[in-house]
């Protein structure tokens, strides 16, 4: 089985799709570092969670995306075409798609970290000194639930009609792109950059409303949902 | 071969709907998309023909742009979704049908933007009334809009080519449009999606801003045509892959270097732009303005004879100045001058002398270096010309320096060159300018000083004959009508100059009793301005950037303060004209009373007492409640924001950012602390002293001053003395 998800490991990474979307991901996110995020978000340090969360929400669509465009990878005609081979193979087909969508997770998860990386270079050859581990869990937070959604929904969308894949990606941007409420927003940029301003603190510690909490786990279980459905 | 393409997307229903989306994409600049500055935080408020129709067009490019490059990668995906590709290959070049194909877009985005120009024409219309203007409509939906769609549709066509996946170029694409919403997009140079526009005029031409934006535009053209030639290289041939194909292709050495050739040219087009300087971005006064003069060297007089090339935007122009030199040797002098001209001739006394243009620019000025002779007495001519250029720091909101038929701005050292360091023989120094106008315009000198009409020319221009004292003026031309209102209690009467075009609006405003009230309230609390010999003060609409300035014996009343939204706001009362009442009040805090312009870390300046001004006029005059809203909860809100602002609060970190994100941060924060910070300090100051009537009199106290010559300047410790408070008392922390 590993032999099976390391080749369609591969196959992701090795391909051209994923370096640009890393490149393109690393470029943008570099941009927002030295633009935006040189500044503190919410008053806050350029290093603190709230700030790094704002930075990984303004990249989120490219990581996004760049699932999508995984999922389209697996699900284009060719591999459509190939598909007769594959379920000639003896392997069972729910765990042949189990080891894909492993291996669009690690290949969303080296963007993840590609970008995550980068912010954490930036830090120090600036500031110097920062806490790591307290950067983790508005990372995961930022990250875990949007990727799982998209996983989910991507997978459904592809299940049905591959096509679909292409309108979702508009969704995702719009998603990310609109000004809605923190709870709807996938990227929830909005909430790092408004809700620490509510707090009484000037450095407040992360911490996340109910609402939010909620709502991530809406989003993770709805992707969850879709996965086990189809 | 483009009929048939064309023929094939016309029949499809993707390709109307298409059409159809585009039309309708204005809608969103008049609802989500208003890009352009607004004048008001309380509600949107830009120039008519910003409203209705460069924030459509603006929003109608993006949209349109990504509806095309939609419609670009699902055409050119057709031949392999269908897996034809073998045989259209077999019936046509693949480089003819990528050729045709593209041709065949544009022609569809041509329709798109005729049907959308034509939808909006007769609302947009019925919207803007007089101030309607189809060349000023044509140009801005062609500039605004139109430009940006043969871009979205290259760049897509040129990824398909290369990489040959739908869904990989739309992501590129979507990454492309993306980095020119966000991150490029206050660099004029790279927002390809959405020029950096600012305010477009309503009373005015608005020539340059649109030359700006369709030379932007024309970049990216040159620069993606050249990557979409590159792309057709790899056209996939004979089954092969991208590299395989562009081996294959590339035999037609031709097309390699004619892409070679249009991206060489867009990067010559990038690095020669001509409507910025290149200025550095510190702020260095040391180089407008000299420690001392030379002791070597006086002027007793300068004339100048300027003629602005309305058509081409250039001025060109000879300025005399009446030297004397107690040197009986050769001496280098220094003269200052807009970047965007040359030099083309210095003469001393009728000999050419040699000249050297320095390298360095700052602060929208280019210096260079004269060798006078060892004469004691001559006059040097100087012939130069050129298109003026702006300052780079203001490269998101060009426009200002604006020369056509409608309007002309011709602003100090745009106007003539102006020697660095040499100081008047007398008291004073007499200056005379010939300024030869289409004879359709007005001048508008701004400052004490005279116009008159010296002839007409037999090619239909006028010469206007301008005295000022000094080395600059400020001359604005227009179709200018001049209105006179008596202040009776200052004992002046304002000369308000505006565009024929908006005396409807001005009327409808009553903005001439907006200014007697502020002159009045000024006059009443502050004291009157004694330094007007002739008792006449200017006030003078220009064009809108957003701001305005003062001078001696004249003000800048800004275009977006008298906008129809404004006079249909009953709400907003009287107040609407902030920055007009701003630039007013400068007369007295600014000019009337100076302040040091070397003090640049300074929260102090002119500003605090102008904006505190200000205030105490609109709460007079429009009550508590409006003074409150516009002015203390936007200070405090702004010096609250200052206060918590993690580089205020660590200063260590500032000074460890490299330098360049040192010098943008310090000079925001600089910003707020003269703005809104001082102004606070001032208010707070008044309730320490008594209350606004002994805050009067101590204002009025430090107004009427005996100044000391060698400092005139009004210090903050002079006024902490006057209030009798300390530095510590106006803590607002």
């Amino acid at each position: 089985m590993s032999k099976i998800y390391f080749y369609e490991l591969r196959r992701l990474l090795y391909n051209k799709l994923f370096f640009g979307i890393l490149l393109v991901s690393l470029g943008f996110g570099w941009l927002t570092l030295t633009g935006a995020l040189i500044l503190g978000i919410a008053h806050t340090a350029p290093f603190s969670p709230w700030s790094f969360g704002y930075y990984l929400s303004r990249i989120l669509p490219l990581i996004c995306l760049g699932e999508v465009c995984f999922l389209a990878f697996f699900s284009s005609r060719e591999e459509r075409l190939a598909a007769s081979l594959t379920r000639a193979a003896p392997v069972k087909q729910q765990r042949y798609l189990l080891l894909r969508l492993g291996a669009v997770l690690t290949a969303v998860a080296f963007l993840c970290l590609g970008v995550s990386v980068l912010a954490v270079l930036f830090y120090r050859a600036l500031f110097g000194r920062m806490n790591l581990g307290e950067l983790l869990w508005p990372g995961l937070l930022a990250l875990v639930p949007p990727v799982i959604f998209c996983l989910g929904a991507g997978l459904a969308l592809s299940r049905i009609r591959p096509v679909l894949l292409y309108p979702f990606m508009a969704v995702v941007v719009l998603l990310t792109a609109l000004p809605l409420p923190s709870e709807m927003s996938l990227s929830m940029s909005s909430f790092y950059s408004e809700y620490p301003l509510t707090l009484e603190a000037l450095e407040p510690a992360f911490q996340v409303p109910l609402g939010i909490l909620v709502s991530r786990a809406v989003f993770f279980l709805l992707g969850l949902g879709f996965f086990l459905h189809f | 071969m483009i009929g048939l393409e064309l023929s094939w997307l016309l029949r499809n229903r993707l390709t109307w709907l298409a059409i159809l989306l585009t039309t309708l994409s204005p809608l969103a600049g008049l609802t989500v998309y208003r890009p352009l500055f607004s004048n008001s935080e309380s509600s949107y408020v830009t120039t008519m023909q910003g409203m209705y129709v460069a924030n459509p067009a603006l929003a109608a490019g993006v949209l349109g742009a990504v509806i095309f490059a939609l419609l670009t990668v699902w055409s050119l995906d057709r031949i392999r979704r269908g897996g034809m590709e073998a045989l259209t290959h077999a019936a046509a070049s693949p480089l003819t049908m990528a050729a045709a194909r593209l041709g065949a877009l544009f022609l569809v985005s041509a329709l798109a933007q005729a049907f959308t120009m034509l939808a909006w024409l007769p609302w947009t219309v019925s919207r803007l009334g007089v101030i309607f203007d189809q060349e000023s409509y044509l140009f801005q939906y062609l500039v605004f809009m139109y430009g940006s769609i043969p871009l979205a549709v290259l760049f897509a066509a040129a990824v398909y080519q290369m990489i040959g996946r739908a869904d990989l170029s739309l992501s590129l694409f979507a990454a492309f449009a993306t980095l020119s919403l966000t991150v490029w997009r206050g660099n004029w140079q790279l927002c390809w999606l959405n020029p950096c526009v600012w305010t477009v005029s309503d009373d005015f031409s608005n020539y340059r801003i649109l030359w700006s934006a369709a030379y932007m535009r024309g970049t990216w053209l040159a620069a993606l045509t050249g990557f979409w030639m590159f792309s057709c290289l790899c056209v996939r041939r004979y089954g092969k892959g991208a590299i395989g194909s562009l081996l294959c292709n590339i035999r037609r050495i031709y097309q390699p270097l004619f892409a070679a050739a249009l991206l060489v040219c867009a990067v010559v087009l990038y690095v020669g732009q001509p409507f910025l300087d290149h200025s550095s971005p510190e702020i260095n006064y040391d180089f407008l303005f000299p420690q001392e003069y030379l002791e070597t060297v006086t002027c007793s007089g300068r004339y100048a004879q300027v003629r602005p090339d309305p058509k081409t935007g250039r001025v060109y122009g000879r300025a005399c100045f009446q030297l004397h030199s107690t040197l009986a040797q050769e001496q280098n002098v220094r003269f200052l001058i807009n970047p965007g001209y040359e030099i083309t001739s210095v003469q001393a006394s009728g000999k050419e002398i040699p000249f050297m243009v320095e390298s360095e620019q700052e602060m929208n000025e280019k210096a260079f270096v004269v060798t006078l002779p060892a004469d004691p007495d001559m006059e040097l001519a100087i012939e130069y010309g050129g298109y003026p250029r702006e300052w780079n720091l203001a490269s998101d909101s060009q426009g200002a320096l604006e020369i056509s038929n409608v309007y002309m701005s011709l602003e100090n050292d745009c106007l003539s060159p102006s020697p660095y360091d040499i100081g008047y023989q007398g008291e004073t120094l007499p200056g005379v300018m010939d300024l030869i106008l289409p004879g359709h315009m007005t001048p508008v000198l701004f400052g004490a000083g005279t116009t008159r009409l010296l002839q007409e020319n037999g090619d239909g221009t006028k010469t206007w004959r301008m005295e000022q004292e000094g080395y600059h003026m400020i001359v604005y031309a227009g179709d200018y009508i001049r209105q006179e209102i008596p202040v009776e209690t200052a004992g002046i009467i304002v000369h308000f100059y505006y565009s024929r075009r908006h005396e409807p609006i001005m009327e409808a405003l009553d903005a001439a009793e907006m200014v007697r009230e502020t002159i009045e309230f000024c006059t009443e609390h502050i004291g009157p301005l004694s330094f007007y010999g002739d008792g006449v003060f200017n006030l003078i609409e220009r064009r809108s950037d957003g701001g305005g300035y003062a001078g001696d014996g004249a003000s800048i009343a800004n275009e977006l303060d008298f906008t129809m939204q404004n006079l249909s706001n009953n709400a907003k009362g009287g107040s609407f004209a902030q920055v007009t009442i701003h630039e007013l009040v400068h007369q007295w805090w600014g000019l009337g009373n100076m302040f040091d312009p070397m003090d640049m870390d300074s929260a102090w300046s002119a500003e605090g007492l102008t904006c505190y001004t200000t205030y105490r006029m609109v709460k007079e005059l429009y009550g508590q409640r409006e003074a409150k809203t516009s002015f203390v909860d936007a200070w405090q809100e702004a010096v609250d924001d200052y206060y918590k602002s993690f580089y205020v609060r660590h200063p260590e970190y500032l000074s460890a950012l490299p330098e360049k994100y040192q010098k943008q941060i310090a000079g925001s924060l600089r910003w707020i602390r003269q703005y809104n910070e001082m102004p606070l300090k001032i208010r707070k100051a008044e309730e320490l002293v008594g209350g606004q009537e002994a805050m009067d009199e101590i204002l009025a106290g430090l107004f009427g001053r005996e100044l000391n010559p060698e400092y005139p300047y009004l210090t903050y410790e002079e006024f902490l003395e006057a209030c009798h408070l300390t530095e510590e008392d106006l803590n607002l922390e």
